[in-house]
This record gives structure tokens, C-alpha cells and sequence, in this order.
């Protein structure tokens, strides 16, 4: 399940650096110079595509919210750490408790 | 060219020779057609030699013979200094024979491709003239005359040009940012929407949650919905429908929507489960009393997703109540309940209980009786007896299965489901004290010389009433009593006499068996006897009493 999670973290770090990515892209799309006319022709087509891509990767990170959401609501979402904290320190001090009831004196 | 070892690969030298006298030894052992070729190659046709020709060059090669002498010696000398040096072994030979046949073919393959190329080319202007040269290879896989050309003048202002191309770009390069930037916006104003009803939904979710509901997510047709679990299914119900709700995304507003995903395909309608009462005067019935279902339906009347639920929840409650009712009537035939069209008529002696479903549309106000109260609190024993019916059998699945070699005693596990019966049963065991107690009272008033009231008196202050002796001591179930046969101890002391009536029914057949057992004040028993009916019972104490009397008498 923690496996599933990485890889959605990584995905809304992939689509974020991909969003400006590709913005800077249409940036730099966007200079004339010396270019030849078939050059501009396709460049023209690329920054179209390029926005295109922006928005589907917007949209996948909004997919990525609802199933973060679904996965909360049907409780498949690991515990958070401070809570995995907390039991460890009970463990532990009932393990200190053990230890204290059960040496002889 | 097979021979010795050294061959001389210098065709030069020949070819010169030829060209002197045709008096060599080779010449001499050609055959003749091939000589005379080789003559007619060297000095041309025969009708341009002429005998003075002739003449002169046997003049001329005598006079510079001395000299040619001389020459071919030098020659000679030259040439096997140069053959010395250049005779190669046959292995290099054969290589650069090799290398010149791969050459000449590379060279003939070159030229009939680039013949192909110029038939295909010409193919397009003059097509029998370019198919005639084009190779067959080609023509069965190239149409003829897909090839042309033409002539293309080059631009003359190059720099006019330029700036044409930069024009042009810049406008297409504009277009297309505009374009982007109109799609960017659009987007956004479609993500910010879509957001939006992402929240709304998600917020009606989370409202349920906290309702305390049980989301689940299914498979239906390959996709994966949520779902809510309203129904009854985990807590023991073992109807068909286990109330399983999907949670869907309205697609304009994006609010919570809630469907039923019941199994059947047919229509289900919102019932309610009513229960009236009857009187009966001969074969003539009067409504008494009706349950109120005005006040529950009430309930249902709110908005909202969660009263959706609750309401779906209410109405499978309902439908399940009388499909458990119907199944139990069914086998209630002995007890005097009958099913008609949908009704079930519970005889109850001087009393018809109904019940019935109503649609909610058709709930009325009943009418004002005093007994409404008793529909009432009739139809909430129905519905707590299928919660307890859902409990055990929710307790049933906590036990655990049977290994498979212990014997079983083959008597089903499953108890048949009883909700009426214990009602009827326990109606009927009331009736039985009714008449022994009845029994009782006109023993006692014949004992105290028919005088009614102090007979009354008597029973009030002597006898001694205890029900419900098989309930299980000690078990704090609410329902242990509603699921043991009833039994019940009348104790009388009269004379000297005690008279012990037990009354025990059955829960099957509600049968009711009366033991009579009659003691002296020592204890000591005087009778025992089991009886079937009320008025064995009057005769038998009548006459024991009777009989006890005159014993005593004497």
C-alpha cells in the first residue's frame, strides 16, 4: 500500500516539474530568429501542444486529489506518523512496565 | 589464361605488337575466320589494301628493322626488368580479378539503377518510351510516371525573403500563443468548475462519513464505485437485498447523489408495514384500533443525502419485516393465521390481528381509539422481534463450523424465524389461566355456598400466581423469555387442602397441558393427574374435594 502512495507523490512531483517544464518551453518557443519557415511551421504546432499537455497534466493532478480523497474515505491511507509514534511509545512503556512488574526483588 | 607460373599481365606490350606485323607465331596458329577478324581490326577492311600500300610497309619495315632490332632489344631488356618486377603470384591476381569483376558489376548495377531512375523519370512525360527501358523489378513495384520534375528557379531576393519567412512565423508563432493562451484559460475556468464540484461532493461525502455509514467501494460493471452499506446485511439479516447504496457524483452541481443498486430488476415501491385490529362478533369485524403511521412518516419527509439513506434504510427494514412475517404465517396456518392478499390475519379468538403494508402516500390519521395504543406497541414488538431475529442470527455466525467427522445430529441449525408465534402462543397460555383461574373461582364459590363476592375475595387474597417458570435464571437476554415456552403455577389453599394447578404450553402446537396436583397441610400428596382441557379440570376438582370433605366428615 506505502508502495502505491510513493508512487503518487512521485507522480505529483513528475506532473509539476512536467507543468513548467513545458511552460518554459512555450517560452522559448515563442523567439522568431533566423528560423526557417518549416522550423516556425512546427514550432507554432509544439506550443499549441505543449499548452495541451499543461492542461492534461493539470487535470491528472486533480485526479490525483480524488483518489488521495477515496483512499482516505474507505481508510487505506496509512496511519500518520506521529500516531505510529505514539504506539510505539506505549509499547515501549509497557514493555517498561512488563520489565519493572516482573523483576524480583 | 591457365599456364605457367608467371604470366604476364601487362596487355600493352601486345597490343603494340599487334600492331606490327601479323606474323607472330600466335597469328600463325589462329584459326583462319579469327585471323582474318584480327587483320580486319588492325589495318581495316580489305578493300583499302593496296599492293603499293603493302610494298611500302615491307620497305619501310626492312629498313627500320635494324633499328626495331635494336629497339626490341631494348625493349626486351625494359620489359624483363619491368616483368621481374611486376609478375605477380596467381592468389593476387585472382584477387584483383575478383576486384575488377565486383567492380564491372557494381558499375552495371550502378548504371541500370540510375537507367531505372531516368526510365522513371522519362516514364512521367513519355510512358511507352520509359517503361521500354525500365527493369521489370521496377515496373511491378512502382507505377509508371510517379516521378517528375521540374525545373525550379531560385529566389532572387534572399533577403525580401527572409523577412517574408519571418513574417509569416511570427504571425503563425502569435496564432498559435493565442490559441494556447485562450486554451490555458478555458481550462482553467473548466478545472476551477470541476473543483468546485469536487468539493461539493467530497463534502457530502464526509457527511456521511461522520453519519456514522459504512463506505465500501464494488465493482460494478468494471468500474470501481463507492458505495454505502445501509442495509442490514452485517448485522445479521439474511434477506435477499443487502442494502447496498452507490454514492455518485451528480455531473452539473457535483453534489452527493445516492442510488439504490438493489439486485432485482423489478420495481420496488416504499411500503410501510400497518398493523390494524379487529373485533369479532360472530362473523362480523370491527376496526378497533390502527397503529399510527403518520408520526414515522414524518421522519422520512427531510432533505438531504443522509435522510436519503436513512430513508432507503427504513423502507428495507420494512419491506424485509413483512416478507419474514409472510414467510412465518405461512407456516402459522395451525395457529389461526391466514395470508390474504397480502394481509396477515392473526386470529387471536375475540380479536383479529391485521397486518398489512401501506404505501406512504396512503398513511392516514387513524381514527381515535382507546386501543391504538395496543396496535401500536404491536407493531414495535414486530419490528424489535427481527432485531433480535438479526441478532441471533448474527450470534449464529460466530460459532464456529462443525468439523466435518464429528457426527451431526441432523436437526438444522437454523431456527426458524418466529415472530408471531411467541405473540400468539403467550396470547393463548393467558387465555388457558384465564379459564383455570375461572375454574378456580367456581370451585371455591360452590365451597363457600355460592356466595360470589367473598369467593372473589377469597381467590384475591389466597391464590397464588407464578408465570414464566422456564425463563433461564440469570441470563440477561431481553429476549430469552419471548423465546421459551410459557408455564405458570396457580397454588390455592382451600380447607385443608392445597391445590397446585401447573399450566404448561407449547411452543409449536401453543397447546396447553394442566397438571393438577392436590396436598394435605402435612404435605403429603393426596393427587396427581394430567388434564387436558378446563372443564376436566372443574370435575376432577369438584369431585376431589367432594370426596376430601367426606373423608373428613368421618
Amino acid at each position: 500500500m506505502s508502495r502505491r502512495f510513493t508512487s503518487l507523490l512521485t507522480r505529483v512531483n513528475n506532473n509539476v516539474e512536467l507543468v513548467l517544464q513545458k511552460f518554459h518551453d512555450i517560452v522559448e518557443l515563442s523567439s522568431i530568429e533566423d528560423k526557417s519557415q518549416e522550423t516556425q511551421a512546427i514550432e507554432a504546432l509544439q506550443i499549441e501542444s505543449n499548452a495541451a499537455t499543461v492542461v492534461r497534466l493539470t487535470e491528472e493532478l486533480l485526479a490525483i486529489t480524488r483518489q488521495l480523497k477515496e483512499a482516505w474515505i474507505l481508510g487505506q491511507v496509512p496511519n500518520s506518523i506521529e500516531s505510529q509514534q505514539d504506539e510505539r511509545l506505549l509499547q515501549a512503556k509497557m514493555n517498561q512496565l512488563l520489565e519493572v512488574v516482573s523483576t524480583l526483588k | 589464361m591457365s599456364g605457367p607460373d608467371n604470366v604476364f599481365s601487362n596487355f600493352a606490350p601486345i597490343l603494340d605488337d599487334s600492331a606490327g606485323v601479323g606474323q607472330t607465331v600466335e597469328d600463325q596458329q589462329l584459326p583462319l575466320p579469327q585471323l582474318l577478324t584480327k587483320i580486319i581490326a588492325q589495318r581495316g577492311s580489305f578493300l583499302d589494301i593496296t599492293e603499293e600500300k603493302l610494298q611500302q610497309e615491307i620497305e619501310a619495315q626492312q629498313s627500320g628493322s635494324e633499328e626495331t632490332v635494336k629497339k626490341k632489344e631494348q625493349e626486351t631488356e625494359k620489359e624483363q626488368e619491368f616483368s621481374s618486377e611486376n609478375f605477380i603470384s596467381q592468389e593476387d591476381f585472382l584477387k584483383q580479378k575478383e576486384t575488377i569483376i565486383n567492380s564491372v558489376h557494381s558499375a552495371l548495377n550502378e548504371s541500370s539503377l540510375s537507367l531505372d531512375f531516368v526510365s522513371l523519370l522519362i516514364s512521367c512525360v513519355r510512358p511507352a518510351a520509359g517503361s521500354s527501358s525500365m527493369s521489370p523489378h521496377l515496373k511491378q513495384h512502382i507505377k509508371i510516371g510517379s516521378l517528375s520534375s521540374d525545373k525550379v528557379e531560385p529566389p532572387e531576393d534572399t533577403e525580401k525573403l527572409q523577412f517574408d519567412i519571418s513574417r509569416v512565423g511570427r504571425g503563425w508563432k502569435l496564432e498559435s500563443l493565442e490559441r494556447a493562451s485562450k486554451n490555458l484559460k478555458n481550462s482553467s475556468l473548466r478545472l476551477k468548475e470541476e473543483v468546485a464540484k469536487e468539493k461539493n461532493f467530497w463534502t457530502g461525502m464526509v457527511e456521511v462519513l461522520k453519519s456514522n455509514e459504512v463506505i465500501t467501494s464494488m465493482n460494478i460493471k468494471n468500474t470501481k464505485e463507492i458505495c454505502v452499506k445501509y442495509g442490514y446485511g452485517d448485522a445479521g439479516s439474511t434477506y435477499y437485498d443487502k442494502g447496498i447504496g452507490l454514492l455518485k457524483k451528480d455531473p452539473t452541481s457535483g453534489d452527493l447523489t445516492f442510488g439504490i443498486s438493489a439486485p432485482t430488476t423489478e420495481e420496488k415501491t416504499d411500503k410501510l408495514v400497518n398493523v390494524k385490529l379487529y373485533t369479532k362478533t360472530g362473523d362480523k369485524l370491527t376496526l378497533i384500533a390502527e397503529s399510527n403511521l403518520q408520526d414515522r412518516i414524518g421522519i422520512l419527509q427531510k432533505e438531504g443525502i443522509i435522510n436519503e439513506i436513512a430513508k432507503a434504510r427504513y423502507y428495507l427494514f420494512e419491506e424485509e419485516l413483512f416478507y419474514q412475517l409472510l414467510r412465518e404465517a405461512a407456516t402459522l396456518i395451525s395457529l389461526q393465521v391466514t395470508i390474504d392478499e397480502d394481509k396477515i390475519l392473526i386470529d387471536l379468538h375475540d380479536e383479529i390481528v391485521e397486518i398489512s403494508q401501506v404505501a406512504p402516500e396512503n398513511v392516514q390519521l387513524p381514527e381515535q381509539s382507546s386501543s391504538n395504543e395496543r396496535a401500536e406497541l404491536i407493531q414495535i414488538y414486530l419490528r424489535l422481534m427481527l432485531y433480535a431475529e438479526h441478532k441471533r442470527n448474527l450470534d449464529q455466525r460466530k460459532i464456529p463450523p462443525l468439523s466435518l467427522n464429528t457426527e451431526t445430529t441432523g436437526a438444522s441449525q437454523t431456527f426458524p424465524s418466529s415472530i408471531i408465534r411467541p405473540m400468539i402462543v403467550y396470547n393463548r397460555h393467558e387465555r388457558s389461566l384465564k379459564t383455570v383461574q375461572d375454574v378456580l373461582e367456581s370451585v371455591i364459590t360452590v365451597q363457600l355456598d355460592n356466595d360470589r363476592t367473598r369467593a372473589t375475595t377469597y381467590l384475591k387474597e389466597n391464590l397464588q400466581l407464578t408465570k414464566n417458570l422456564n425463563e433461564p435464571k440469570g441470563v440477561v437476554d431481553p429476549f430469552s423469555r419471548v423465546l421459551t415456552p410459557p408455564a405458570s403455577v396457580l397454588e390455592l389453599p382451600i380447607n385443608n387442602l392445597k391445590i397446585r394447578v401447573k399450566l404448561n404450553s407449547l411452543i409449536n402446537s401453543a397447546h396447553s397441558t394442566i397438571n393438577l396436583d392436590l396436598e394435605t397441610d402435612t404435605g403429603s400428596s393426596l393427587l396427581g393427574t394430567s388434564l387436558n382441557d378446563a372443564r376436566e379440570l372443574e370435575d376432577c376438582l369438584n369431585w376431589a374435594i367432594r370426596e376430601h370433605n367426606s373423608d373428613q366428615g368421618r
